[in-house]
């Protein structure tokens, strides 16, 4: 469900009602309202799709459950990651394979191309997905007791605030969560949540989708605007990229908490990072835990040689950037990310030992080499991302900016504004202006009725998409 | 539960509130405004007057030049272009303008993103409407976009997001010059950078609601004449998206006067801001054009 639909404005509260008429000593019969909301959400955009996490759900399941009565739970392993990734492949990266093969045969001369392989792709299937590899292969490795009863396996698969856009849980924090009895409700919890909610709309409404205007105008036609615009509108993205991915997250997360279910944090002030590497420790927290636990220490970590250690970070970033689609934009993006650490690690600049003024330098550079990077994820082929990277640095093209109105000059510079402040406080002072949580009364509503008012008077209504659902 | 759900319920009174004080607040000002587009909109809705109105888009709004119209002929013209707009707008603005009267003629700028293609989210035709849904059939337009508008409108800080700030510079100093009735001239010559590049073609898929408001507008009043214009671009145009316009004039026996090739104006840069867009020069000069070719097929007449 999207988060800043009016749909869901109207939805939730009911969903949130007719739950909690339940008593809480009907845990089965809650989570089973629950599943059967999941799928009904996940069904209002292709209902036909619902038979995929359906099929993922239940070859996960049933595979996990077969570790212990095989003679090859390896064998068992294999065929359940390849039956589970299928959808997957098949989906999102077949019309990427088929079209690469066409144009490396064209280039020897060949004409080979398969027809009618440009499928819609299932929402949130890469997550989804994901999450029930991760389950699969902690039972695997016995890190996790395999889910006897299916309908709670279902619903940690299809939880319907995660699905689309994560965060990636992990069995361990869910399904314990979904077998033990719940309390009936909550206060603190489902407060904190509406907290969460609140902030997040802010994210997307006031600050990603206003920015989105500006860098939706310049980066599809970007050959019409200037250098300084074409920088203007890549420091942007790296703004609303953050604020729409990290507002969907923190509301899918309060939309578990007014549920009574703690999901897993995904974003940590990520622009502060002092490092790439210390940026993959704050971003997309859920996805860097996934690919550390099951595609970097497999390959050894950082328990082996130095070589190897770098080989296991690029690969592990190559993985990373084929996650997030099938394009070759997406590939030089994770390559990007992974030879940075390895540089990083080479030169031990993981860390920050140089002071106050040596942090803002290191925060400054991370912040333009994960922006530079942010172009290739942005524009839609490789030569595009070139394009825009030649304009910015083209010295012969006029220093002069694409204008826009004031009062969205204005918008952007609060909501920033707004969100630097609540960054910067929480990250280095986060016992001081703690507005969402002051003791005073008056202070906090005073707050929540400002942001809410801001979203209703400034917020973009009519974006209604995530940027992470197209993954 | 029960406090929270308490809580929940006083927070959403506050917020009904201050929506109620913010509706009063921004509703008289919008309707107060004199002054720039918030003033030019209210213009346009409820004094204009005169014998010529144009409609459409930037393309419209920077394109005709009024004062030609009076100066030349004698009669009044008012331009009621707006930027980023096309048929949603267009039809809602002309039939709140003929409750009042009726214009002799109307030029209608067409382009076809605008007015009857789907390339955007309707929901951005409809900013400049959102102070006028009060008022007779544009409560209608609204729910033809999207059937959840008059749910959202029941919020009058909804009814002025992003607004706000212009309606209230707007009362505060003036942005347009009257006498130019409601034409902006764009001074200067083509933009070095700007889309000297031919956009790429995109799919001709048709969103029938525009289609059927396009279609609609001709016939809000009978004692309009509707003439149908595509103005010049710089590097001309495939006119494959016009076809549907083209033919609907031809079918109904409405004027269709395409400039999109005109070889007096493709690749002559003194008439060009960029583009998309006439310069001052090149409005003065088009808006010449146009009122020759009115006067030829009979729907002007010379003083």
């Amino acid at each position: 469900m999207i988060f800043n639909s009016f749909n869901f404005i109207i939805l939730f509260p009911l969903i949130f009602l007719l739950y909690y008429i339940i008593p809480a000593r009907f845990n089965k019969a809650r989570n089973a309202y629950l599943l059967l909301v999941s799928y009904l959400l996940y069904m209002k955009w292709r209902p036909i799709y619902a038979l995929i996490l359906l099929g993922v759900t239940v070859v996960t399941w049933g595979t996990s459950l077969m570790f212990k009565k095989s003679n090859h739970p390896k064998r068992v392993l294999t065929l359940g990651v390849i039956l589970a990734l299928a959808p997957l492949l098949f989906f999102k990266y077949s019309t990427f394979i088929n079209v690469s093969i066409g144009q490396a045969l064209s280039m020897l001369g060949f004409d080979f191309e398969l027809k009618g392989l440009n499928w819609a792709i299932p929402v949130g299937i890469s997550f989804f997905t994901f999450q029930a590899l991760s389950y699969m292969w902690d039972v695997y490795y016995k890190k996790q007791e395999p889910e006897r009863e299916f309908l709670t396996y279902a619903l940690f698969v299809s939880f319907f605030p995660s699905i689309l856009s994560g965060p990636i849980n992990k069995a361990s924090l869910v399904i314990p969560q979904l077998k033990n009895l719940r309390p009936y409700f909550d206060y603190s919890k489902a407060v904190k949540g509406l907290k969460l909610l609140l902030w997040g709309m802010f994210m997307k409404v006031v600050i990603a989708d206003r920015v989105a205007i500006y860098v939706d105008t310049v980066f599809a036609d970007y050959e019409s605007y200037t250098g300084l615009t074409c920088l203007l509108a890549s420091l942007l993205y790296t703004i609303q990229i953050y604020t729409d991915f990290a507002g969907y997250s923190l509301m899918a997360i309060g939309v578990g908490k007014l549920l009574g279910f703690e999901l897993t944090e995904n974003f940590r002030r990520p622009y502060f990072a002092v490092s790439v590497t210390d940026f993959w420790r704050r971003w997309h927290i859920s996805l860097s835990t996934w690919l550390k636990d099951y595609v970097y220490i497999p390959l050894g970590g950082s328990r082996c040689s130095k070589a190897r250690n770098y080989w296991n970070i690029f690969v592990t970033f190559l993985v990373s950037g084929i996650w997030h689609g099938a394009n070759w934009t997406f590939i030089v993006w994770g390559c990007m990310h992974g030879v940075s650490q390895i540089l990083e690690k080479m030169l031990d600049q993981q860390k920050c030992r140089y002071g106050r003024f040596g942090r803002i330098i290191k925060i400054i550079i991370t912040f333009l080499l994960v922006n530079f990077a942010w172009i290739f994820f942005r524009m839609p082929t490789l030569a595009d991302a070139i394009g825009v990277i030649s304009r910015i640095f083209d010295t012969s093209l006029p220093l002069t900016l694409l204008k826009t109105a004031n009062s969205s000059i204005l918008f952007m510079a609060i909501g920033l504004t707004m969100l630097f402040v609540k960054d910067f406080f929480e990250e280095y002072y986060p016992e001081k202006c703690r507005v969402f949580d002051n003791r005073h009364m008056i202070v906090r509503w005073t707050a929540y009725v400002m942001v809410f008012v801001l979203i209703m008077l400034t917020g973009v209504f009519s974006a209604d998409q995530f940027i992470y659902v197209n993954f | 539960m029960k406090k929270f759900l308490i809580k929940v319920a006083v927070f959403f009174v506050i917020v009904a509130l201050i929506d109620m004080v913010a509706g009063k607040l921004f509703g008289s000002l919008a309707m107060r405004a004199t002054n720039g587009d918030s003033g030019r909109s209210n213009f346009i809705t409820f004094k204009t007057n005169q014998d010529v109105l144009i409609l459409g888009s930037s393309r419209a709004y920077h394109h005709y030049n009024p004062k030609i119209f009076s100066d030349s002929l004698g009669i009044s013209c008012y331009n009621c272009g707006q930027d980023g707009n096309g048929s949603i707008l267009n039809y809602a603005r002309f039939q709140l303008i003929c409750q009042r009267y009726h214009p002799k003629v109307v030029i209608y700028d067409v382009i076809p993103d605008f007015d009857y293609l789907a390339v955007d989210d309707n929901h951005k035709y409809l900013g400049w409407l959102k102070p006028f849904y009060d008022e007779k059939g544009v409560a209608d337009v609204f729910e033809m976009v999207d059937e959840t508008e008059k749910y959202k409108m029941m919020s009058q800080m909804y009814r002025y997001n992003s607004k706000f700030m212009q309606i209230i510079t707007d009362n505060i100093h003036a942005m347009h010059d009257e006498a130019l009735n409601g034409f902006d001239a764009l001074e200067g010559e083509m933009d070095t950078i700007q889309s000297r590049v031919r956009p790429e073609p995109i799919p001709i898929v048709y969103d029938f609601k525009k289609m059927l408001l396009f279609s609609r507008l001709p016939y809000v009043s009978k004692d309009t004449k509707f003439v149908y214009v595509v103005s010049p671009y710089w590097d001309g145009r495939d006119t494959a998206p016009w076809a549907f316009a083209k033919a609907y004039c031809q079918e109904r026996g409405i004027p269709f006067l395409d400039y999109s090739n005109d070889p007096k104006y493709v690749h002559h840069d003194v008439y060009f801001k960029d583009g998309a867009h006439l310069n001052d020069r090149g409005a003065d000069e088009f808006t010449r054009d146009v009122i020759t070719e009115l006067i030829r097929r009979g729907i002007l007449t010379k003083p």
